[in-house]
C-alpha cells in the first residue's frame, strides 16, 4: 500500500486495504468508551475487537485521510475539540478520559506498516505442522523444538490422550512453550503427568492398608479444599497410593531400601494441603494417628515433569510422530493475537503458530551432548526501552511514555545487522536512519502499537535494562493510569492479562533483592542488568559503566530535564531522543551478544535441568536440587522435606570455619613466589572422601561399623567408604567435572563459532554447578542443609594447605642439600603461596611444577595440586591483598604476562581519582621498576602537590549513588543534592543518579559530610579544597597498607609527616567573605615577578610591571609562559570536545548535548573550558 | 643527492641534479662553501619586485587568525564547522553531478537506506504473498527459514557526505586529558602511521550514516576524516546502511583548476622572479653557518649574486626557532630566550634585504590552534621594527603580483605543514607530495580536524580550512625532504624542513617552476 499521494484517491477508491483500515476506524468510538471504563473492571477484554482491527489501527495512514477522519469525528463530538493536535497532547499528559484516537502518519519513507509487520513474523508453518481444518490432526512427521519455558494449566482431561482420567473434571496439563528448527513456534499441550509425594510407610503398613490410607487422606484433603470442592473441582484428591521401595537421602541407610507409599494426588496445588497432613498426623483405618517427614513434596509439578521425564531446560525434546495432534492453526503466519478469551475446544489458546496436545510418554528428550542436538534454535529476541517524560523520577500516575525503541533479533542469524530497529514515539518525529520510526498522537495508541510489535515479533526472548523492575510495570502501570486496559495482553496467552506482582530473592551469594515480576507465559524475560549484577562484580551497575565496560561504549546520558526539553521540542529533537532511545535498546542486546548470555544461560538449563526462567528468578538451590533429584531417582533415594528448620537452626551462618588457614607474612618479596593452587578444591575433597548425604554415618550408629568401613573427618564426622556405598554427590561432581574436560576438549577442536559459543558455556555452567554443590550442603537456609559435609570439607582444605606447607618447607630447605630455605608466605583457600628462595623465575617454576606432583602423590585423588604462576615481585599486603607480576612461562624474556591484583582499592568507585591513580603508578613502580625509593619519592610528591592545591580537580572527585533519601544519618551527597535543588532544580541529582562532589574546606566545626560541593561550582567559583580530607581520608589508609610492607611503618610516617608536608597553600575563592572588599589589580607576569601593577601604569602595560618592562628576556619569558599556559588548556579543550562527542558516537553534524555527572568527559570538558578561559584572559593582557 | 664541493670563495651556482633517479625535482640548486662566507658583504641588488596583496578575498580567509586572543575564546562545538564543510562542498558538487553522472538521483543518506529497506520488504512481501497465493498445493513451499530471503536490486544514487574513517590505531586522548596533566597536549611520534587493515569508511550527513562497502573505488587507506566526497553508489537491500560504492568525485573534480598562469609584467621578462620558501629554520638547533649562508645567498654575497637579485620575497613556512615544549622537565627559559635573539637578529637582517612573510607553525611560539594567529610582536621587537617584514599567521594566502600588474594575480596558499603530517599519519600514502596533492583534489587544507588536528571551531559562517579555489601554489612547510610536481595547473611544493636538510625552495613566478637550494658548510 503506497501512501501520501495516492492516499486521496484511495480513500475515495475504498479498495480493500483502505476499507479495512476505514472499518478499524469506524469501530473506535465504542472501543475508546470500553476502554474508558473504570479501571479494576476484571475484564478489559473489548469484545467487539478482533484480530483484523487490531492490525488496522496501526495501519498506515497519512495526513489527508487524518484530517478526514477528524472531521468525521469533529460531526460526532462536542465542539471543545477545536484544536485537535493541542487537546491530544494534553489528554496525554493528565490523563483524561480517552477520546476516539487520531493516528498521524505512521511510518517512515514510504513504508507500508502491515507489510513491515509480516516482515516481522514468524516464518510460515511448514507443511508437517499445519492443519486447516477445524479439527485436530494427528502430526505425521516427528516434532522437534527447544524447549524454552514450561509450566502448567488445569484443564479437562483430553479425550484421546489421557483416557486414564476421563470422567475427572481437570487433570494439570504441562505447556512446553518450544521454538523448531525453522523458527516457528510451538506450545505443546501435555497430558497424563501426575504430581505426587512420598512419605516413609507406618510400620507393619501392608498393601491391604493402601485404600483405607487413600480414603483418610482424601477425606482430610477434601475438608481443607472444601471451598475449592463448591467451585467445581474434582472430588477425588488422592488419586492413588502406592507401596514402593525407596530410600532417604539423609544419612547412611544400612537397611539399604525400604517401604515408602507415593501418593498421587490429583492437581499440584493439593501436595500441599496434603503434605501438611501428612506432617501434622494421620489417623487412618484403625490405627493411630500417625505424622512423619515427607519426601519430594516441595517439588514444583513443572520441575518434576522435567526430573521424572528427563528433560533439561533448553533442551530439545522430540514428539513422537503420530503420536501428537495438531490443533487447527488457520491463523495465517502466526503472531496475531487477541485480548479475546478463546472460545471453544479447538480455538487456540496461545499466540504459537503451533499447539499440539500429546501424552507425556511420548516426549523424548534429546542429549545436548549427543551430535547436534547441542544447537541453539532461532529464538526471537527482542530488546526494548521506555522514555518517560518527568521531572524527577518518573511516575506511572503521571508522566506518559513518550517514546519506545524495540530491537529485533533472530539468535543466530542477524548477529550484526538486527531484523528491525523500531521506534514509537509520542508525537512527530523525523526519520531516523536504519530505523522505522511510527509516530503517534494518542498515548494510548502508541502503547497498543508497542503490544501489537510484541504480538506480531512473537519473541520468545525479552531483555532491556532493568526491564524487569522498570520498563515492563512502568508500560503496565501507565497502562492501567490512561485507562488502555487492552495494552496488557503480552504473553503468549490469549486472553490472559500480564500484571506484575512483587517478589522478594533472598540468597546468600547475592543478598536480597526486591523486584517485579510480570507474567510472560511462554516468553523469558532476561533482564540484562539483573544478569550483570548477579555474575560480576562492578563498581556501577548504570547501562552506561556497563556498556563501557565490556563494549567499550558509552551512551550520551540524557539529563530528565533535557528529556522534557527534547519532547517538547520539534520532529528533529524528538529524533535525537529516539536515537538515545534506540541506542538504551540495542546495547541490552550487544551485552546480551558479548556476554553469551543466550549461549551460557542455555547451557547452564541444560546442565542443571531447571528451565531457562528459573535461572534468573531463583539462586542456586534449585540447580543442586534438581540435580541431586535427577540422580536420586535412578538410585531410588528420595529427597525429604525439611523444611526451612533444617539445620540452620543450630545458629547462624558461619557455624563452621572459614577457609583461610595460613597468615600472610606481609611484605615485598622481590624474589619469585610460586603458587600452588588445588584444583577444584571443595569438589574433589568431596569425591576423595566421599562426603555426601548418603554416606554420613549417624553418630549412634558409628559403632556398628568397623574402622576400615569408615572415615573419620576432622571435624569428627564419619562418613562411610565408597566401598560400603559410594556417595550421590561425589558421583555427581565426578559426572560433572569429567563432562567438563570433555567439553573443554572438544572446545579446543571446535572451529565453528556457534559451536564454540555453546561448548564454552557448557564448560562453564559445569564449572559453576559442580563449585555450588558445596555451598548447597551449607546453606543453613537451604532446602537440604548439611553442615556436616561442609565443615568437613573446609575443614579437608584447611588440613590439606597446613599439609602443603609442611611438606614444602621441610623438602626445600638448605639441609636438604637446596641452595635456599623455601618458605611459604601465605595460604588461600585454594592455594599455597610458596618462596623458594632461588631469585630466577624459571627455576622457581620448575620447583613449583616439582612440588605440585610430589605433594599431589600425598593426598587422595582426585585431588590435584597445580603449579600455576610465579609472582615476581610480590606485594603482599594482608589476606587477601596483594598485588604482583604474574609470569607463566620460563621463558621470562617477554616480560611478564600481566600484572595482578586483589583486594586494593584501585577500583573502588567511592574512592577519589587521586587515590586510584597513585595506587597504581606505586604499583607500577614497585612491581615493574622494583624501585621502591622511587615510589616513595612519586607519593611524597603527590601529597605535596596535593597540600599546594596543585592536583587536578577531577581526581579528587567521589561519587555516590542517591538512593532513596532515607538516612537517618547526613551522608555527604544527600545533603549536596538538597543543596544543587536549591540552587536549579531542574539540573540537580534525582534518586537514582550518581552524585559527584569534592570536599571542600568548611568553616571550623563544620561535620565532612557538609562540605561537599558540585565540582563545577567549585570550579566555577575557585572553592578551596580540603586538602587535609583528602590526605588523611582517602589517601592515608590505601597509602599505608601498601607502603608498609615495603618501607616500615616508620617510613610510612615520614611520608605524611615529611618535611614536603609543611608548605600548603589555599586558593582565594571568588565569592563570599572578604573579596567582596577586595580590589583587583594585576600582577606582573614577569617570571617570579607577582608584583602588582598600579593602576596608573596599566596604560603602559597590563602584562608586565615597569622594572620587567626594561627587561627583554623578562618580557619573553613572561609571555612564553603564559602562551604555553594558553596554549596547553586550549588544545586540551579542543582534544576533549572531539573526544567527547566520540565516545557519545554523535553525528557530525550536532551539538553535544551530555551533562550527565556519571560521564567523565563531561567534567573534563567543562574543567578545560574554565581553564582555557582563565588562560585566554590573561593572554588578552598582552596587547 | 651528491653534493659537489666548490673551491674556497668560488662560491658557484650549480645548475642540474646529481640524482636524476628522483623524478620529482625538476632542478635543484645546491650551494655549497668551504670556509667562511663573508659576513659583512651585503651587495645592495636590484631586486625584482612583487607586490603581495592580502585584502583580497583569500587574505581575509585567515584575519581570524590574526586578530587578538579575546576572539579565541569560544563556547560553540565543532558541528557548525563541519555542517558548514559539507554544505559550502554540497553546492559546489551539485553542478557537476549531472555532467558526470547523467540522471543519478542525489539522495541523502537516510533516503537511500529507507529506501533500500522499502525495496527489500516489498520484494519479500511479494514473496509471501506469492507463497499465500500458491497455498499449501507445492510441497516444498512455505518450508522458508527467516533468512532465506531474496537479494533486490536497488537503486543507483549519488551520495554527498563527510567521510568518518574508523581508526582503530587512533590514539585516545581520553586517557591523558582526564588523567590530568600534559600528557593531552603530547605531539604524536613523528613518523608513526595510524592506519589499520580493517578500517571502515562511513558516510555522514545530516540525516544520517551509511557504511561503505569494503571495495577498490573507495578504499579507506586512500581517505583520511572529514574528506567531503561524492559518491556514485548502490544501498545494500538486504542491510540498507551498506552502500557499495561504484564511482566516486572529490571537489576538485567538481570545481574549476587554477586559472591558466598569468604573465608577469616585469621589466625583465626573460628573467625568472622567485619566491624563496623556506621552513624549519628552528635556530637554535640548526648549524649557525648554514643559517648565514642562507642569509648571504639572499644578499648576494655567496652563490650566483644574480639568482639572488631575482628573489623578490622570501617567505618563511614556520617553525623558525627551537623552544623548549612546557611539558619536557628540560625546559630551559634561558635557551629560548638566545634562541629568540637570534631569530630577532636573523629576521631583522633579512628583512632590510627583501621583504619577508613570516609564518608560524606548530612549534612556534605562537598560539596552536589552527589557523594559528601570527607570532607576538614583543617576541621579536627588532625585527618587528623593520618595515619588510610580515607578521603572518598559519595558513597563508597570498596573492602575488608586480608592482605594476593589473592582470590575475598569482595565487599562492600554503601552510607549515602539520596539515599534511596529520593526514599522512592515517593514510597508507607514504610520499609527502602525494598527500599534499590530495588535499587539493579535496580541495581542503585540513580534513583531519578537529578530528585528529586541533582547529578552532567556527560559527559556521565559512569553512576557513576549505579551498575557496585552486591556487597556482599550494605549499606545505616542514616535511622531511624537498618535492615538487604540478596537478591540474597547481604547483605542489613540499619545502623541506631547514633544520634537517640545508635547504630552501625557489619558485619562479613566471614558469611556476620550483627548485631546491642547498647550503652547506663545511665548517660547522
Amino acid at each position: 500500500m503506497k501512501r501520501s499521494s495516492h492516499a486521496a484517491s484511495q480513500e475515495a477508491a475504498a479498495g480493500p486495504s483502505a476499507a479495512a483500515a476505514g472499518g478499524g476506524l469506524s469501530s473506535k468510538k465504542p472501543k475508546a468508551e470500553a476502554a474508558a471504563a473504570p479501571p479494576g473492571g476484571d475484564v478489559p477484554v473489548d469484545d467487539d475487537m478482533d484480530d483484523l482491527e487490531l492490525l488496522a489501527e496501526l495501519e498506515a495512514m497519512d495526513h489527508e485521510e487524518n484530517n478526514a477522519q477528524q472531521k468525521q469525528q469533529k460531526q460526532q463530538q462536542p465542539p471543545e475539540e477545536e484544536d485537535a493536535e493541542d487537546d491530544d497532547h494534553k489528554a496525554a499528559a493528565t490523563a483524561a478520559p480517552p477520546k476516539p484516537h487520531v493516528e498521524t502518519k505512521a511510518l517512515s519513507g514510504s513504508v507500508d506498516l502491515a507489510m513491515l509487520k509480516r516482515s516481522w513474523a514468524r516464518p510460515r508453518i511448514p507443511r508437517h505442522l499445519r492443519n486447516d481444518t477445524t479439527t485436530e490432526r494427528v502430526g505425521n512427521a516427528p516434532l522437534r523444538m527447544m524447549q524454552m519455558d514450561l509450566d502448567y494449566i488445569v484443564a479437562p482431561p483430553h479425550h484421546a490422550l489421557s483416557r486414564e482420567h476421563a470422567g475427572t473434571p481437570e487433570t494439570p496439563v504441562v505447556r512446553i512453550f518450544g521454538v523448531t528448527d525453522e523458527g516457528n513456534s510451538v506450545c505443546a499441550f501435555v497430558h497424563g503427568f501426575e504430581p505426587y509425594f512420598y512419605v516413609p510407610a507406618p510400620p507393619n503398613f501392608t498393601p491391604d492398608d493402601v485404600p483405607g490410607f487413600r480414603e483418610a487422606l482424601n477425606a482430610r484433603v477434601g475438608e481443607a479444599q472444601r471451598s475449592a470442592a463448591s467451585r467445581g473441582q474434582p472430588t477425588v484428591y488422592v488419586r492413588r497410593v502406592t507401596l514402593e521401595k525407596k530410600q532417604s537421602f539423609m544419612n547412611y541407610q544400612a537397611a539399604g531400601l525400604r517401604p515408602f507409599l507415593k501418593i498421587v494426588m490429583s492437581l499440584p496445588n493439593m501436595v500441599a494441603p496434603a503434605r501438611s497432613i501428612m506432617e501434622r498426623g494421620l489417623r487412618f483405618g484403625d490405627n493411630q494417628e500417625w505424622a512423619c517427614t515427607t519426601y519430594e513434596s516441595n517439588v514444583l509439578y513443572a520441575l518434576r515433569f522435567m526430573i521424572d521425564q528427563d528433560i533439561s531446560g533448553g533442551q530439545w525434546v522430540e514428539l513422537a510422530e503420530n503420536k501428537y495432534r495438531i490443533l487447527p492453526n488457520t491463523r495465517a503466519g502466526g503472531g496475531a493475537a487477541s485480548t479475546r478469551a478463546p472460545t471453544g475446544a479447538n480455538a487456540p489458546k496461545t499466540a504459537c503458530q503451533v499447539e499440539v496436545h500429546v501424552n507425556y510418554r511420548d516426549i523424548a528428550p534429546k542429549d545436548p551432548m549427543d551430535g547436534d542436538w547441542g544447537r541453539i534454535a532461532p529464538m526471537r529476541i527482542l530488546s526494548f526501552d521506555i522514555e518517560c517524560s518527568a521531572q524527577g523520577f518518573p511516575e506511572a500516575e503521571k508522566n506518559p511514555v513518550i517514546q519506545i525503541a524495540s530491537i529485533l533479533t533472530v539468535q543466530g542469524q542477524s548477529k550484526d545487522t538486527p531484523l528491525a530497529k523500531v521506534v514509537m514515539t509520542l508525537g512527530t518525529c523525523s526519520d531516523i536512519a536504519g530505523a522505522q520510526v511510527l509516530q503517534f498522537e494518542d498515548e494510548r495508541n502508541l502503547l497498543r502499537a508497542f503490544r501489537d510489535l510484541v504480538l506480531c515479533f512473537d519473541p520468545d526472548l525479552i531483555t532491556g535494562y532493568n526491564i524487569q523492575n522498570f520498563d515492563v510495570p512502568y508500560l503496565l502501570d501507565r497502562a492501567a493510569a490512561i485507562g488502555c486496559q487492552d495494552f496488557c495482553y503480552l504473553s503468549r496467552l490469549l486472553g490472559v492479562r500480564t500484571k506484575t506482582r512483587d517478589t522478594v530473592f533472598s540468597s546468600k551469594a547475592h543478598g536480597t533483592r526486591e523486584s517485579k515480576e510480570a507474567n510472560l507465559e511462554g516468553r523469558v524475560c532476561f533482564d540484562v542488568m539483573q544478569a550483570v549484577q548477579r555474575d560480576y562484580k562492578l563498581s556501577s551497575y548504570t547501562l552506561n559503566a556497563v556498556a563501557a565496560h565490556f563494549l567499550g561504549d558509552q551512551k550520551e546520558d540524557v539529563h530528565h530535564s533535557i528529556i522534557a526539553d527534547l519532547q517538547n521540542g520539534n520532529a528533529d529533537t524528538r529524533a535525537r531522543l529516539a536515537r538515545y532511545c534506540i541506542k538504551d535498546a540495542l546495547l541490552p542486546q550487544r551485552l546480551l551478544d558479548k556476554l553469551m548470555y543466550v549461549y551460557n544461560y542455555v547451557e547452564m538449563a541444560r546442565v542443571t535441568g531447571v528451565p531457562l526462567s528459573y535461572l534468573l528468578g531463583r539462586g542456586q538451590m534449585i540447580k543442586v536440587l534438581s540435580q541431586l533429584m535427577r540422580k536420586g531417582k535412578t538410585l531410588s533415594l528420595v529427597v525429604p522435606n525439611l523444611g526451612h528448620q533444617g539445620g540452620g537452626a543450630q545458629g547462624g551462618d558461619d557455624t563452621y570455619e572459614g577457609a583461610t588457614v595460613l597468615d600472610a607474612k606481609s611484605g615485598f618479596y622481590t624474589e619469585p613466589v610460586a603458587t600452588l593452587d588445588f584444583a577444584s578444591l571443595y569438589p574433589s575433597i568431596m569425591q576423595a572422601h566421599n562426603l555426601c548425604y548418603t554416606t554420613l554415618v549417624r553418630k549412634e550408629e558409628v559403632k556398628n561399623f568397623s574402622p576400615d568401613q569408615i572415615e573419620r573427618t576432622p571435624t569428627g564426622d564419619v562418613f562411610v567408604r565408597p566401598s560400603v556405598r559410594e556417595g550421590v554427590l561425589p558421583q555427581i561432581l565426578t559426572e560433572l567435572l569429567s563432562a567438563r574436560k570433555r567439553a573443554k576438549a572438544d572446545l579446543k577442536k571446535e572451529k565453528d563459532p556457534f559451536k564454540k559459543a555453546v561448548l564454552d558455556g557448557r564448560q562453564l555452567a559445569l564449572k559453576v554447578s559442580a563449585n555450588s554443590v558445596y555451598g548447597f550442603t551449607g546453606a543453613t537456609v537451604g532446602k537440604l542443609p548439611c553442615l556436616e559435609i561442609s565443615s568437613s570439607t573446609t575443614a579437608f582444605g584447611r588440613q590439606m594447605i597446613e599439609h602443603t606447607k609442611n611438606l614444602v618447607e621441610k623438602k626445600y630447605n638448605k639441609a636438604n642439600g637446596y641452595e635456599y630455605d623455601s618458605e611459604v608466605v601465605y595460604g588461600d583457600t585454594d592455594s599455597v603461596f610458596v618462596k623458594f628462595g632461588n631469585p630466577d623465575v624459571a627455576e622457581s617454576m620448575r620447583l613449583g611444577e616439582e612440588a605440585a606432583i610430589l605433594i599431589t602423590e600425598t593426598f587422595m585423588k582426585p585431588i590435584k595440586l597445580e603449579f600455576e604462576k610465579v609472582y615476581s615481585p610480590l606485594l603482599l599486603v594482608s589476606k587477601k591483598r596483594y598485588a604482583g607480576l604474574i609470569y607463566t612461562n620460563p621463558d621470562t624474556s617477554k616480560g611478564p604476562d600481566k600484572m595482578d591484583m586483589k583486594g586494593l582499592e584501585t577500583v573502588r568507585r567511592d574512592n577519589c581519582g587521586l587515590v586510584r591513580s597513585v595506587l597504581n603508578n606505586v604499583l607500577n613502580k614497585l612491581l615493574y621498576d622494583q624501585d621502591p625509593d622511587a615510589a616513595v619519592a612519586y607519593v611524597k610528591r603527590v601529597i605535596s602537590d596535593l597540600l599546594q592545591n596543585k592536583v587536578d580537580l577531577s581526581l579528587l572527585i567521589v561519587s555516590k549513588q542517591l538512593s532513596k533519601r532515607e538516612y537517618a544519618a547526613a551522608q555527604p551527597h544527600v545533603l549536596l543534592a538538597d543543596r544543587m535543588a536549591k540552587r536549579d532544580p531542574l539540573t540537580a541529582p534525582n534518586i537514582g543518579d550518581r552524585v559527584p562532589y569534592v570536599i571542600v574546606s568548611g568553616t571550623k566545626n563544620s561535620k565532612m559530610s557538609e562540605n561537599a560541593e558540585d565540582p563545577i561550582y567549585v570550579l566555577e567559583n575557585n572553592v578551596p579544597i580540603d586538602n587535609s580530607y583528602y590526605l588523611e581520608n582517602q589517601l592515608k589508609n590505601p597509602l599505608t597498607r601498601l607502603l608498609e610492607p615495603v618501607i616500615g611503618s616508620k617510613g610510612v610516617n615520614d611520608v605524611f609527616h615529611g618535611a614536603h608536608t609543611r608548605r600548603v597553600t589555599q586558593k582565594m575563592p571568588k565569592t563570599g567573605g572578604l573579596m567582596a572588599f577586595a580590589v583587583k589589580t594585576f600582577t606582573c607576569l614577569g617570571p617570579g615577578c607577582r608584583v602588582p601593577i598600579p593602576k596608573k601604569d596599566e596604560a603602559i602595560s597590563k602584562a608586565f610591571c615597569r622594572q620587567c618592562l626594561t627587561d627583554p628576556r623578562r618580557v619573553t619569558l613572561g609571555y612564553l609562559n603564559c602562551l604555553g599556559a594558553c596554549n596547553e588548556a586550549e588544545t586540551r579543550r579542543c582534544k576533549l570536545i572531539v573526544e567527547h562527542a566520540r565516545v557519545h558516537e554523535l553525528s557530525p553534524f550536532v551539538d553535544n548535548l551530555c551533562a550527565s555527572r556519571d560521564c567523565p568527559l563531561y567534567f573534563a570538558c567543562k574543567k578545560a573550558e574554565v581553564d582555557h578561559k582563565e588562560k585566554c584572559v590573561i593572554m588578552e593582557r598582552f596587547t | 643527492m651528491a653534493s659537489v664541493s666548490l673551491p674556497p670563495y668560488l662560491p658557484a651556482y650549480v645548475l642540474g641534479s646529481g640524482d636524476s633517479a628522483n623524478l620529482a625535482r625538476e632542478k635543484d640548486v645546491l650551494v655549497s662553501l668551504d670556509g667562511g662566507g663573508d659576513d659583512e658583504c651585503t651587495p645592495l641588488l636590484k631586486r625584482a619586485c612583487l607586490h603581495i596583496n592580502q585584502s583580497g578575498d583569500s587574505g581575509v580567509r585567515f584575519a581570524g587568525a590574526s586578530t587578538s586572543v579575546a576572539a579565541r575564546q569560544f563556547t560553540v562545538q565543532y558541528s557548525s564547522t563541519l555542517y558548514t564543510r559539507l554544505h559550502k562542498a554540497k553546492a559546489k558538487f551539485e553542478s557537476a553531478i549531472p555532467k558526470k553522472w547523467p540522471g543519478v538521483p542525489v539522495k541523502e543518506t537516510l533516503a537511500v537506506s529507507s529506501d533500500a529497506t522499502a525495496a527489500q520488504l516489498a520484494a519479500v512481501d511479494a514473496m509471501h504473498q506469492a507463497e499465500e497465493a500458491a497455498g499449501t498445493q507445492s510441497a516444498t513451499q512455505g518450508d522458508r527459514k527467516d533468512d532465506e530471503v531474496t537479494e533486490v536490486e536497488t537503486e543507483q544514487v549519488v551520495v554527498i557526505a563527510l567521510v568518518a574513517k574508523e581508526m582503530r590505531l587512533r590514539p585516545n586522548a581520553v586517557d591523558d586529558a582526564v588523567g590530568g596533566g600534559a600528557g593531552a597536549t603530547k605531539l604524536l611520534g613523528a613518523g608513526k602511521k595510524f592506519v589499520h587493515d580493517e578500517d571502515g569508511l562511513f558516510l555522514d550527513d545530516d540525516t544520517g550514516r551509511l557504511r561503505v562497502a569494503e571495495g577498490d573505488v573507495l578504499p579507506a587507506s586512500k581517505l583520511t576524516n572529514g574528506v567531503v566526497v561524492a559518491v556514485l553508489c548502490r544501498a545494500r537491500a538486504t542491510a540498507p546502511d551498506v552502500v557499495d560504492v561504484e564511482d566516486v568525485m572529490f571537489l576538485g573534480d567538481a570545481t574549476p583548476a587554477a586559472p591558466p598562469r598569468p604573465m608577469m609584467a616585469d621589466d625583465t621578462k626573460d628573467a625568472p622572479t622567485y619566491v624563496m620558501l623556506v621552513s624549519g629554520l628552528s635556530l637554535g638547533q640548526t648549524n649557525p653557518a648554514h643559517i648565514g649562508l642562507l642569509l648571504d645567498f639572499v644578499a648576494g654575497s655567496v652563490g650566483d649574486a644574480a639568482a639572488a637579485s631575482r628573489i623578490a620575497r622570501v617567505i618563511i613556512a614556520g617553525n623558525s626557532v627551537a623552544t623548549s615544549k612546557d611539558d619536557e622537565t628540560s625546559a630551559n627559559p634561558d635557551s629560548d630566550v638566545a634562541n629568540l635573539a637570534a631569530l630577532d637578529a636573523f629576521l631583522a637582517r633579512l628583512a632590510a634585504l627583501l621583504p619577508v612573510d613570516l609564518m608560524v607553525g606548530a612549534e612556534d611560539p605562537a598560539p596552536y590552534a589552527l589557523p594559528q594567529a601570527p607570532v607576538h610582536a614583543c617576541l621579536l621587537p627588532a625585527a618587528s621594527a623593520v618595515p619588510g617584514l610580515n607578521r603572518l599567521g598559519n595558513p597563508i594566502s597570498l596573492e602575488v603580483a608586480s608592482d605594476d600588474d593589473t592582470s590575475t594575480p598569482i595565487t599562492i596558499l600554503g601552510h607549515a605543514g602539520q596539515c599534511v603530517d596529520d593526514a599522512w599519519r592515517y593514510l597508507a600514502e607514504d610520499d609527502r607530495l602525494e598527500v599534499l596533492a590530495s588535499t587539493l583534489r579535496w580541495r581542503h587544507l585540513a580534513p583531519t580536524a578537529p578530528d585528529t588536528l586541533v582547529c578552532h571551531p567556527n560559527d559556521g559562517s565559512d569553512d576557513v580550512l576549505g579551498m575557496e579555489a585552486a591556487p597556482h601554489v599550494l605549499f606545505a612547510g616542514n616535511q622531511p625532504t624537498f618535492a615538487t610536481r604540478e596537478e591540474a595547473g597547481t604547483r605542489l611544493v613540499c619545502v623541506p624542513a631547514f633544520a634537517s636538510t640545508s635547504s630552501a625552495v625557489l619558485v619562479d613566478m613566471r614558469t611556476l617552476e620550483a627548485h631546491e637550494v642547498r647550503f652547506q658548510s663545511h665548517y660547522s
